[in-house]
């Protein structure tokens, strides 16, 4: 744990607002306009992750790029931009497209390929190898699945006002790279 | 905590002889008895709309279909629709060359993201609109009424012939030489026979025949089915078949009987079902037991005569160890009491079957929570001391609360024969019956002593044993 804590690397795009309370591990590259609410958790345990911009992750909600004991390559995981993973929701997947919604405690495995504007529904995991189309909607204990004529809205506004308020009651990772390590020099530093 | 309450433990007997939960009873305060759900009469009060909370009378929720008006429930799912707004780029309808931003509303289930632009229905300008009759779908509804009404007339015809021929039939039984006109022409009868035999047959008032007009095909059934129709095959891979979610489901289909959607494009928003608010009357006497308001958004009753309210409730609060240590038999229950009135009232419990062993004389049990607030005497609201003059014995009491008593009883069966069939008790109480003002005197309180019948049944084992 503690090599993999020394890798800690994350790249914050200016007018990404990270708060410090998200747990980030592994080398991570966050794009603009980004928000990351405070208990998030975003583990690149088997490779880096890219996430794009504008993007909305919300409190308890998971992006772990797990192990796999069948393809133990690095594997990159790069999620796209305009997407939201709503409160709780848990996403494995390794390529996710845009203007995607996973609604809150949903579930996304690591061999499904989430393409534009899906929906994944409350509750709903999506396990399976397959590409699901573009403006899927899964929804309901079973987990129907229909495909809707447009993607879902994109949240201007709320990542607007979120980028205004969340400074004013918690702490905000600084734009720019930083790693583990290089925090650590800091620290020895005399100031 | 699942087993909290535990119903099944306490049931009280009905008049009718079925042991119900006290929940679900209803006491008649005119006959002085239990009634549970079989023993009243409900009525429908009024309709009203779940969503809107819009309540109609019951005729005029017959013109409506039962149906609300405002509110839609979504063809894929059936949850309610919401309606959106977004801001849209239209000639602006004063001046038709000009393109003026302007709120345009379509439908959304929030649930699965069908949007009434899903089923063709283009965005209206206003948010309030007869959404169904717009939809893709409506010209699928067929309209019914012309043909309803040749087939009502035909068979009123028919209705009155059948009728006359019943008449001729009564008529004609009796004899008919004593009507012809020979022999009646002697004493002036003839124009009665006439009269009696143009009535006998009424040919010329109804058709002798009546024609059921047979109904014709709108238009002829194609040869062959259209290519549409038939799906194109599956994949093996898609899970999402092209094509498949150009479908209805079954359900989808059977949730809309009017237009049947054979394709997704056709659903069209369903106008939501009401409910009715219902009030209870007793069978026997014919008062109602349970009125509740007109008005759906207000929760409260005018009136309300749930047992809950009016008797003391029972329930199997703690089961002690048997005599033998962990034995089951003869085990010390104890019992607790609940009085629901804001008045003290004096609780008897009696044992019917000497399957228990209780203490056998009255308590009075201090008024219930609320109503024990406002005592002067903070220990006799704390109820910790019991209202009459008679001290607890500990043997008996084991605790008391602000209208609550725990009773101590020693079971005298085997465990397993009380949770089988259960032990019969007696509970006396009194009522307080608030008899409305009559023209001489006011208001006044009758007290009665009732009884309820009750069935106790213990779990078998001490592991289930129920905590109030």
């Amino acid at each position: 744990k503690i090599s993999e804590m020394s890798r800690t690397s994350v790249k914050i795009a200016p007018g990404a607002v990270v708060c410090s309370e998200c747990e980030l591990r592994g080398d991570i590259t966050i794009g603009q306009r980004t928000v990351i609410h405070p208990k998030a958790r975003i583990l690149a345990e088997a490779g880096p992750i890219i996430i794009g911009d504008g993007n909305l992750i919300e409190e308890v909600a998971v992006i772990h790029n797990r192990p796999d004991e069948s393809n133990p390559n690095e594997k990159v995981m790069i999620i796209g931009s305009q997407n939201i993973f709503e409160v709780g929701s848990r996403c494995e997947a390794v390529k996710v497209g845009d203007f995607n919604v996973l609604e809150a405690r949903s579930f996304v495995s690591r061999d499904t390929v989430v393409s534009n504007g899906c929906t994944i529904g409350a509750m709903c995991s999506v396990t399976g190898r397959e590409v699901l189309p573009d403006n899927c909607v899964v929804y309901g204990a079973a987990s129907h699945r229909k495909v809707v004529s447009e993607k879902p809205p994109a949240q201007t506004l709320q990542l607007d006002f979120l980028a205004k308020i969340l400074p004013n009651f918690h702490h905000i990772k600084k734009a720019g790279a930083s790693s583990a390590a290089a925090a650590a020099a800091k620290q020895h530093r005399p100031s | 905590m699942a087993t909290y309450l535990n119903l099944d433990v306490v049931h009280y007997i009905c008049s009718c002889k079925v042991s119900k939960p006290l929940c679900r009873l209803y006491l008649c305060k005119h006959c002085f008895e239990l009634r549970c759900q079989d023993c009243v009469l409900p009525e429908v009060d009024c309709q009203y709309c779940p969503n809107c909370l819009d309540y109609m009378s019951s005729g005029e929720a017959k013109v409506k279909k039962n149906r609300c008006s405002a509110c839609y429930d979504c063809p894929s799912c059936g949850h309610t629709l919401s309606t959106r707004a977004t801001s849209a780029t239209l000639p602006s309808p004063d001046d038709p060359t000009k393109q003026v931003a302007q709120k345009v509303y379509y439908l959304l289930c929030a649930f699965c993201r069908w949007t009434t632009r899903d089923g063709g229905i283009p965005d209206q300008r206003a948010p309030s609109v007869p959404w169904r009759n717009l939809a893709q779908g409506a010209e699928l509804r067929q309209d019914n009424s012309k043909r309803l009404t040749t087939l009502t007339e035909a068979f009123r015809q028919l209705a009155l012939k059948e009728k006359a021929e019943k008449e001729r039939k009564k008529i004609a039984v009796r004899k008919k030489s004593f009507f012809s006109p020979g022999l009646t022409d002697r004493y002036g009868l003839a124009s009665v026979a006439l009269r009696k035999k143009s009535l006998a047959n009424p040919s010329h008032f109804t058709p002798q025949t009546v024609d059921i007009p047979e109904a014709q095909a709108t238009e002829d059934p194609p040869d062959d089915l259209d290519e549409a129709y038939w799906l194109p095959p599956v994949p093996e891979q898609s899970p999402l078949a092209p094509g498949l979610h150009t479908r209805s489901s079954l359900l989808q289909r059977l949730a809309d009987p009017e237009i049947q959607p054979e394709r997704s494009s056709q659903l069209a928003p369903i106008s939501k079902p009401v409910l009715c608010k219902r009030s209870l009357r007793c069978r026997q006497c014919d008062h109602n037991l349970s009125k509740p308001e007109l008005n759906p958004a207000a929760p409260k009753f005018k009136i309300n005569l749930c047992a809950l309210y009016n008797v003391p409730e029972m329930r199997l609060y703690s089961v002690g160890d048997g005599e033998g240590g962990e034995g089951d038999d003869c085990c010390q229950l104890t019992l607790l009491l609940t009085n629901p009135a804001s008045k003290p009232t004096g609780v008897r419990l009696r044992c019917l079957d000497s399957r228990l062993a209780l203490p056998d004389r009255e308590f009075s049990l201090g008024p219930c929570g609320d109503a024990a607030l406002d005592l002067d005497d903070p220990l006799a609201a704390a109820g910790a001391q019991s209202p009459s003059s008679e001290p607890d014995r500990p043997d008996e009491v084991a605790f008391r609360g602000p209208g609550r008593l725990g009773l101590l009883a020693r079971l005298r069966c085997a465990r397993q024969l009380a949770a089988r069939e259960g032990v019969r008790l007696e509970l006396s109480y009194e009522f307080r019956n608030i008899v409305l003002p009559s023209a001489a005197a006011g208001e006044s309180v009758e007290v009665r002593r009732l009884t309820a019948e009750l069935l106790l049944r213990p779990p078998a084992s001490s592991g289930a044993a129920a905590k109030a």
